[in-house]
């Protein structure tokens, strides 16, 4: 007698991964309930620095404006940090290699920076903070003129979340003497694939947006180049004729 | 809210803050030059000192601080106007005028 034949029933699909990786899916850290906060925070900082692109796909595109401001205002204080670290170490080898009666006079200035340096590592967090919304205001202005935020639902808040999610770049201050020099190259970089990806507009126009305002400053520090060229000049050219 | 908790502080700190370096090298004021003169007068509440130290900026933070204050709204849940997507070619334009003419004003009165 033969067994009534079963077919066993097929196996349920796969829960979806917790996470998630599709677009506004939500990064890590925007679940960090889920994950824990720090493992969540390294988790995106890792993110952001291994694949922007994907990072910034996964990033939620409305709402929780308090999770990329975290995020930003720890980083960029860390940064601060960092940038601290070396002016202070800096400016104490400089004072080494001055001659005592010099080191004399400048050490009461580099006390006086001492102080000034431990004020701003206190205050950095209230200063991002400022930061975050004047550098927001004026990108989302010039992205604005160029047309990049036609097509975006995100508005205001996506190039806040894009900004903010960029201080990840500040991670590059941990270098000395081209820390600086690195965080800021690396922040346009992902500023313009934030505004990219969270506008849904071309990244032309994205990184229009983000050096608009720089090159502005480009003129003033090209006038005063260019001046301070001709003073140069003038003096060597006057020397010349004496 | 932040520059409102700032703004007794202001005095103390701008004092700390260097020069501006386009108008130490060139003796001309770059278009920001007066920004954080005008953001103490607002700290002062006194408008008048904000806009003659830079017309652009002193508006700049009148219109962040209102920024501010609509944001915390939105976040009790109000209802607020649409956000603006674009800005129309005579924005565009009269943005640009602003600006060259902010800063004509600035070299005018020697800021």
């Amino acid at each position: 007698m033969r067994e009534p034949h079963h077919t066993p029933p097929p196996p349920p699909p796969p829960p979806p991964p917790p996470s998630g990786g599709g677009a506004g899916a939500g990064l890590p850290w925007e679940e960090r309930e889920r994950h824990g906060a720090a493992p969540a925070f390294v988790e995106t900082a890792k993110l952001f620095i291994v694949d922007p692109t994907a990072a910034f796909a996964r990033a939620k595109r409305k709402g929780d404006l308090f999770s990329p401001i975290a995020f930003a205002v720890v980083l960029g204080w860390i940064g601060v940090l960092f940038q601290s670290l070396w002016s202070m170490a800096l400016g104490s080898s400089l004072t080494d290699l001055l001659p005592p009666e010099m080191r004399q006079t400048t050490g009461v200035g580099f006390a006086f920076e001492t102080v000034g340096l431990i004020v701003q590592i206190v205050l950095a967090p209230v200063f991002i903070l400022i930061f975050l919304f004047i550098a927001s205001a004026i990108v989302h202005l010039m992205l604005m003129v160029v047309g990049g935020a036609k097509d975006s639902d995100a508005g205001f808040e996506g190039t806040l979340r894009a900004l903010a999610y960029s201080t990840v770049s500040q991670l590059g201050s941990v270098v000395p003497f081209a820390g600086g020099l690195i965080a800021m190259v690396w922040a346009i970089v992902l500023e313009t694939i934030g505004l990219a990806n969270l506008h849904r507009t071309s990244y032309g126009k994205a990184v229009a947006a983000v050096l608009l305002p720089l090159l502005i400053c480009c003129v003033c520090l090209f006038f005063a180049f260019g001046t301070l060229v001709a003073l140069i000049a003038g003096a060597v050219a006057s020397g010349a004729g004496n | 809210m932040a520059l409102l908790a700032l703004a007794p502080l202001g005095a103390g700190l701008a004092r700390a803050l260097p020069a501006c370096p386009v108008k130490r090298l060139t003796g001309w004021p770059c278009p920001g030059c007066g920004t954080t003169r005008a953001a103490l007068a607002w700290a002062e509440l006194d408008p008048a000192a904000a806009f003659a130290a830079n017309p652009l900026a002193a508006a700049g933070w009148a219109l962040l601080v209102a920024g501010g204050l609509v944001a915390g709204l939105a976040a009790c849940g109000r209802h607020l106007p649409g956000e603006p997507r674009t800005l129309p070619v005579a924005g565009r334009w009269a943005l640009g005028v602003a600006l060259v003419a902010n800063w004509a004003y600035l070299v005018w009165a020697g800021r």
